[in-house]
């Protein structure tokens, strides 16, 4: 069966030049406010074991932070090497925790992570707009205010295993969750999990998403 | 003398005579039969779609209304188009929304423009006025309920819906693909026409020259918009890659691999390329751009990115317009960033590091790297969740064959369901390796140590399916006995295993796959087996009858573990189970379909019996005689 095409294509959103020109030259003002603390709201919505007496789920966790510049060379290393396990970043907060399942407030996870001065620090250097790199003005002057842009853009990074025993299906799912969540569309550090267990074999991970992209670079598969 | 010939031709005829008489009502018996199956495969097929308008799953009534049409046009085109009408309603009421919210701001694809595509084949195939009427009313709403376009949405809901025609046609009929693309011209020039452009010239070189030169006259008479531009530019210039602009102004590429590799169009049709660039020049690069209005700013941006690809393409193709096409896009890059200096429009659009000091190892060399630091990795984690996570990707790594070794990786996951799923899947992985290089016996001395009931089962069915196959082969009847024995055996407990676990779609796939195999040895045993099936689908929420691919049954720690696996080449779908039946056991196979308790997936199930019992016997009558009964 042939696979529409919508499918087979790969789409890239580059690094472009035109939202904002006339900020290339401008210092941009950092953000004055910036969240105290990170949330991550995790949700098991369904499950076909749910609240029953043996059903339980265990997450570790590991939230950390980056910038762009270093998330870019981590990516270019892991297409050199062919090493996907690194995590990196600078580490936050990590934990494990263990919960039943039988009840409803069991099924909901909620992590508030404060921030250190020196993560607050990182926060309040994020510029606020950003240069977009294209041919057109890949001057010396743009290409470095770019790299010091990205050196300053923070990136948030969740990564999870979550570990559900289903009591209705005797078995334990192993559900890696490993997110990037960009400060700049995600400025109030806010962030959403949601696993639904729908059979012995079958889940699904719906998690915060990006609803209008500003200058970031994602590659779709 | 003469006398005795005479009688003992006369004896001869009579002979003859009594044997075709015994033989007639035989056939005339069987032509009957064959007739009355026709009529209950038709009646269903009617049955089906009558109550299809009463189903709450829209997209399964579309589908079963269009099919039924499709299939019994030539016989009632009253009832057929009054159905694909029908259809073509209850798009209206299927979910419009895009297939894939990740994927909305550069595809809105949903399942509404899928099946619409559907409806307007059939209705094309039969009636082309009536899929003229449909694409009408399409331009019609669309205009009326104007919503956001992904990136690299086709130009309009009907050109979207001609150019989904094109493309599902294009191999087998290129002539009726260019028609098609044609008429989606009217609408301006679409993301998929490059696609299709690329295709037909593989096909026909002519057509798709015509094509070319139809879509550049209609860029030429238009007021264009620079993405149309693009279209054609990634035909000419760079086949597979396509840019475009979003609505927040990012430049997009879209990458079809498949067309990767392609020589660009360009250097076999120079004038071509001229006429392009000349179109360009004179329509997008010579007309000045108010940049003072949002939209006047996002088409300059639009023609900035379009001169990216096309600025050096003047110095080959239009080297006269060069210096023109070049002042013009440093003039508008001028007028759109004041401050920013004019650079060329041909470079590159990312400064990458400096080089790596990576030294180059060997493909062994390299294997055994990444397996050594993946188990390094693992061993360094100190949280017990993330190091099991950790070698269960390591004891992944490994090459099929190399199940030994994954095995000896995967005894170090401390956890016991873990380590065993990572076991059972590298061993299934293993034996379904060996399966497909026809290595039997090595498939079966590794199955019986595959713990998962599912994964064992899918060896089994690949292992029956390539001893069937070999056994067809196979002279000596005793061989052919112990080879199809085996087989079965095989095959036999499977649906017993399977009841043990907890229902899944999975299982039911497996079970329907079993029945695919099985019917070629046994056909009791293989409707025995669909019943099986069926029982497992009834305990199901939700159930896809005409998905054929392979269960996924990789490790959950390890997303895209079932992609490593060389599964079995077999449908495990409906269609797929019950092809080998339907000749001899349509009424049969009918029976158990209708046991089916959610009623759409009855209907569906119903109606592709009936559908395959008249296509299989309508092939049957093409290649015998005639047979009349009276």
């Amino acid at each position: 069966m042939k696979r529409p095409l919508s499918l087979a294509v790969m789409i890239w959103v580059l690094l472009v030049a035109f939202s904002l020109p006339r900020m290339v030259a401008a210092d941009p003002e950092p953000p004055t406010q910036v969240p105290r603390s990170a949330t991550v709201q995790i949700l098991l919505l369904k499950a076909p074991g749910l609240n029953m007496r043996n059903s339980k789920w265990e997450i570790a966790y590991e939230f950390r932070i980056t910038n762009e510049m270093s998330l870019w060379e981590a990516a270019k290393r892991r297409r050199l090497n062919g090493s996907g396990e690194e995590r990196i970043g600078n580490l936050i907060k990590q934990g494990t925790f263990a919960k039943s399942l039988e009840s409803q407030t069991g099924q909901k996870l909620v992590l508030q992570i404060p921030f250190t001065a020196a993560v607050l620090e990182k926060l309040r250097n994020q510029p606020a707009s950003r240069i977009n790199l294209t041919a057109a003005t890949s001057t010396p002057e743009n290409i470095k205010l770019n790299d010091e842009q990205e050196a300053k853009s923070q990136v948030f990074l969740f990564y999870a295993i979550v570990s559900v025993h289903d009591a209705r299906l005797n078995k334990t799912i192993t559900i890696p969750v490993n997110r990037e969540w960009d400060f700049m569309n995600f400025p109030d550090a806010s962030f959403e999990v949601k696993i639904e267990i729908t059979g012995p074999d079958s889940f699904t991970v719906n998690s915060s998403r990006i609803k209008n992209p500003k200058n970031t670079l994602t590659i779709v598969k | 003398m003469k006398l005795t010939k005479t009688l003992i031709a006369c004896l001869f005829l009579l002979l003859l005579g009594t044997e075709a008489l015994s033989q007639r009502p035989a056939q005339i018996d069987k032509d009957r039969e064959r007739q009355r199956l026709h009529l209950q495969a038709v009646l269903t097929i009617s049955q089906v779609a009558t109550e299809a308008g009463l189903w709450n799953d829209r997209e399964a009534a579309v589908s079963v209304l269009t099919d039924a049409a499709d299939l019994l046009w030539s016989d009632d085109p009253g009832q057929s188009i009054k159905w694909i009408r029908k259809a073509w309603e209850a798009t209206f009421q299927v979910a419009s929304g895009p297939r894939d919210e990740n994927l909305r701001a550069f595809f809105t694809g949903s399942a509404q423009s899928e099946l619409r595509t559907v409806v307007l084949r059939v209705a094309r195939k039969h009636d082309p006025k009536l899929a003229d009427e449909f694409l009408k009313q399409l331009s019609e709403k669309e205009t009326n309920d104007k919503k956001e376009r992904g990136a690299f949405d086709d130009r309009s809901a009907r050109s979207k819906q001609l150019l989904s025609m094109a493309q599902q046609v294009l191999d087998s009929n290129p002539e009726e693909a260019f028609t098609l693309a044609e008429e989606s011209l009217v609408d301006g020039l679409s993301y998929k026409l490059q696609n299709i452009l690329t295709s037909l010239r593989k096909k026909d070189v002519q057509l798709a020259n015509r094509l070319f030169d139809l879509a550049l006259a209609r860029f030429v008479n238009s007021q264009p918009d620079p993405s149309e531009a693009q279209i054609l530019a990634g035909y000419l210039f760079q086949p597979g890659l396509t840019f475009s602009t979003s609505s927040g102004g990012q430049t997009i590429l879209a990458l079809n691999p498949a067309q990767q590799g392609v020589a660009a169009v360009a250097t076999s049709e120079p004038q071509r390329a001229k006429s392009f660039l000349n179109a360009v020049y004179e329509r997008l690069l010579s007309q000045p751009v108010a940049i003072d209005t949002p939209e006047g700013k996002q088409r300059a941006r639009q023609i900035l990115v379009l001169g990216n690809l096309v600025g050096r393409r003047y110095a080959t193709f239009a080297p006269e317009l060069a210096p023109s096409a070049q002042g013009f896009l440093a003039q508008l890059q001028r007028q759109l960033m004041p401050d920013s200096e004019s650079g060329s429009v041909s470079g590159t659009s990312r400064t990458t590091s400096s080089s790596e000091d990576t030294k180059r190892l060997t493909k062994e060399e390299f294997y055994e790297k990444t397996i050594s630091e993946l188990e390094d990795s693992a061993a360094k984690e100190r949280n017990a969740l993330f190091r099991n996570v950790a070698y269960t990707k390591a004891a992944l790594a490994p090459k099929p064959e190399d199940y030994d070794r994954a095995k000896r990786i995967a005894q170090k996951i401390d956890d016991n369901e873990l380590r065993a799923d990572a076991v059972s899947f590298v061993l299934y992985r293993a034996a379904l390796f060996f399966v497909g290089k026809a290595d039997l016996e090595k498939a079966v001395e590794i199955a019986p140590a595959i713990t998962d009931i599912a994964r064992r089962a899918v060896v089994k069915i690949a292992i029956a399916q390539r001893l069937l196959s070999s056994n067809s082969a196979k002279v000596d009847p005793g061989e052919s006995n112990f080879v199809h024995q085996r087989a079965l055996d095989l095959l036999s407990d499977i649906d017993r295993e399977l009841k043990r676990g907890e229902p899944s779609a999975n299982a039911a796939k497996i079970l329907l796959a079993r029945t695919a195999i099985l019917a070629k040895a046994d056909k009791d045993q293989a409707l025995t087996s669909l019943e099986q099936a069926v029982q497992m689908m009834n305990k199901l929420d939700r159930f896809d009858l005409r998905n054929s691919a392979a269960p996924n049954l990789g490790v959950s720690a390890v997303p895209n573990s079932a992609a490593t696996v060389a599964t079995p080449k077999t449908g495990f779908d409906f269609l797929s189970a019950i092809g080998p039946l339907i000749d001899a056991e349509f009424e049969q196979v009918s029976a158990i379909a209708e046991r089916i308790t959610v009623k759409e997936l009855s209907g569906v199930a119903r109606l592709e019996a009936a559908k395959l019992y008249l296509e299989k016997t309508r092939k049957a009558k093409l290649k015998e005689p005639v047979a009349v009964v009276r």
